[in-house]
């Protein structure tokens, strides 16, 4: 094939895959909502308090009110997000998903008003009272 | 401790591609030397990680060793290697700034989506970022980072070159912020555009190197991948350092250096991501199926250098495997019942096979491109001239990767098409890069060396000092 014609098929398929990023980005995305965008929550606003509270390191619980896909087979859900979001800021603290015997425990609830009823559920009395359905606990018997 | 470890990056990436190429080629192949010093930096590091612990002073040693070593390689490497082809003119002006405009609006919208999603891709912060700082925070800890204790969703079992480099920054400039990976993923991505560009312009002159370059940059999975720091755009970046390596091994002699150094390269792909090693084991079948006409002893030769290059690689990978990377979600969770139900079933055959002839046209990711790519392809393959060794050995790396990964995706346990539409673009990137370079070596005409201009000069009754107008002749 000649230069010439390689060329000019590059540069067309380069302006439509340019092109079509540019509508995503500035358009499909609205550029203009950026501002806004960029100073939303991120993962770690959420667990800042628990992790100031918490080991550096080691194993604590984590009970969620969200159920977590376990198993390869069914999608991963709602759960998982916020497992994993917290994994990710409290690192590289092991979250041991459903084990309430550990010392520390992450209660992590999509409604605030939930940590009351994980603790009770669980045999758990709050250390860190809960901050956007964020607590620590430990279990009532050690 | 911060120059030091730029030291390191730059005497082992030298070092190492000088052994290759040649000292003399080290400024024309500068994205092959920040690659290869990156992979290196990161793979020492877990080895010194595993094997002495996570201290700094641990770490200033390992670079200070790198450093040495780099030197010392630097030294005694040839200052040429092989015979390079004649320079021909140089690329026009305008396709020079179509890939300066093309490079600009690619880093715009990267930056653009780094302010929108700082964490990147929610397999960045789940999976790559969430090791870093684990490894970066953990201190002799570090096991933690794997424990099979976490749900199976954290991957513990993912190498570390990505996190790995993320994590040593980190350290080094006591910083987490989130424009650390960012900058890692931009440098990385930009030398992949940059090493396949100077991969077909050494090969075949500056106007291709140029369009292959605008066609990485404007491929739009290639930018989504790179934004949203995955270890797909890294991987797609160290397989094209293996194959740039691999292709100048082919279409100038199979140097052992080189396909030594394409080894290495090969097993910084397996230190990337798992699929790393699919894709070695892919390019050792085909450097020995793909080159039919040529004796069987140095094929096998041939493959054997190259593992030869990746086995201490390959020895950390195992080790690490091993040792502290408990469980694979694809390989752990499988049952026997399970994987003959699906193997014996039609069903996930054909979804598959329509699921991956939907894809050619999945806009979204990749614009035309893919379409092109195919197009190409079957415009070599049906102009009867063949593929070049280069495009053919590396094409059949690509056909073998995607046969090997066919059955896999049948197989393994996770619900079939939501796995292939989370994975299958992945993938693709990995290979992408890879594929541009074989389609545009097989595209254009293999740029003669100085010897054959010679004596096709000689022969056309021609003077030796006529070889540029020779080589215009032979390419118009």
């Amino acid at each position: 094939m000649s230069f010439r014609t390689a060329s000019r098929i590059v540069i067309a398929l380069a302006a439509v895959g340019l092109g079509r990023q540019i509508w995503f980005h500035c358009f499909a995305e609205r550029i203009w909502t950026l501002p806004a965008a960029a100073s939303g929550a991120r993962p770690d606003a959420r667990y800042a308090a628990a992790r100031a509270f918490l080991p550096a390191s080691g194993r604590i619980g984590y009970i969620s009110d969200e159920p977590l896909t376990l198993r390869p087979g069914s999608l991963p859900t709602r759960g998982n997000d916020k497992y994993e979001q917290a994994l990710y800021a409290l690192a590289p603290l092991v979250l041991r998903y459903g084990d309430a015997a550990l010392p520390y425990v992450l209660l992590d609830a999509t409604d605030p008003a939930g940590v009351a009823e994980l603790c009770a559920r669980h045999a758990l009395v709050v250390d860190l009272p809960a901050a956007g359905g964020v607590a620590v606990a430990h279990p009532v018997r050690p | 401790m911060t120059a030091l470890a730029v030291a390191a990056i730059l005497a082992s990436g030298s070092g190492l591609c000088a052994l290759a190429l040649g000292a003399s080629a080290l400024r024309r192949w500068l994205p092959a030397v920040l690659l290869a010093g990156a992979g290196l930096w990161s793979m020492t590091y877990s080895a010194a990680l595993f094997a002495f612990g996570a201290s700094a002073a641990v770490m200033m040693a390992k670079d200070a060793a790198l450093v040495v070593l780099g030197a010392g390689a630097l030294l005694l490497a040839p200052r040429r290697t092989g015979e390079a082809g004649e320079s021909p003119a140089p690329t026009p002006a305008p396709f020079r700034a179509a890939l300066a405009v093309g490079a600009l609006v690619a880093t715009a919208l990267f930056v653009e989506h780094t302010l929108r999603y700082p964490d990147g891709g929610a397999d960045a912060w789940a999976i790559w970022n969430l090791r870093a700082r684990s490894l970066a925070r953990a201190g002799e800890s570090f096991r933690d980072a794997f424990s099979p204790e976490l749900v199976f969703w954290a991957h513990q079992d993912y190498p570390l070159l990505l996190p790995g480099l993320v994590a040593q920054w980190f350290r080094l400039l006591r910083s987490e912020s989130f424009w650390i990976p960012t900058a890692i993923a931009w440098a990385i991505a930009a030398c992949g555009v940059a090493l396949l560009g100077m991969a077909v312009k050494d090969l075949r002159g500056p106007g291709w190197g140029v369009i292959a370059a605008l066609a990485l940059v404007s491929t739009p999975a290639y930018l989504v991948f790179a934004a949203n720091q995955q270890a797909d755009a890294p991987l797609s970046a160290f397989l094209l350092l293996a194959a740039s390596l691999l292709a100048v091994a082919l279409e100038r002699g199979c140097h052992p250096r080189l396909l030594l150094v394409s080894g290495v390269a090969f097993s910084m792909c397996a230190w990337t991501k798992n699929e790393g090693l699919l894709y070695l084991g892919s390019a050792l079948a085909a450097l020995v199926v793909a080159r039919k006409g040529e004796p069987l002893r140095g094929r096998l030769r041939d493959a054997l250098a190259v593992l030869g290059g990746a086995l201490p690689g390959l020895l950390l990978l195992a080790f690490f495997k091993g040792t502290f990377a408990h469980e694979n979600d694809l390989t752990h969770f499988a049952s026997a019942t399970g994987v003959l139900a699906r193997a014996a079933s039609p069903r996930p055959w054909l979804l598959l096979a329509g699921a991956w002839a939907r894809r050619l046209v999945y806009f979204q990711n990749w614009g035309l491109h893919l379409l092109g790519a195919v197009a190409a392809a079957a415009y070599v393959t049906l102009r009867g001239q063949g593929w070049p060794r280069p495009s053919r050995v590396l094409a059949t790396t690509i056909a073998l990767s995607f046969i090997a990964l066919f059955p896999l995706y049948v197989l393994q346990p996770h619900p079939l098409l939501w796995f292939f539409r989370s994975s299958i673009d992945r993938v693709a990137m990995h290979l992408w890069p890879t594929g541009l370079l074989a389609l545009f070596l097989a595209l254009a005409q293999r740029i003669p060396t100085a010897t054959e201009l010679q004596a096709r000069s000689r022969s056309a009754n021609a003077t030796p000092s006529a070889s540029h107008s020779a080589y215009m002749t032979l390419v118009s």
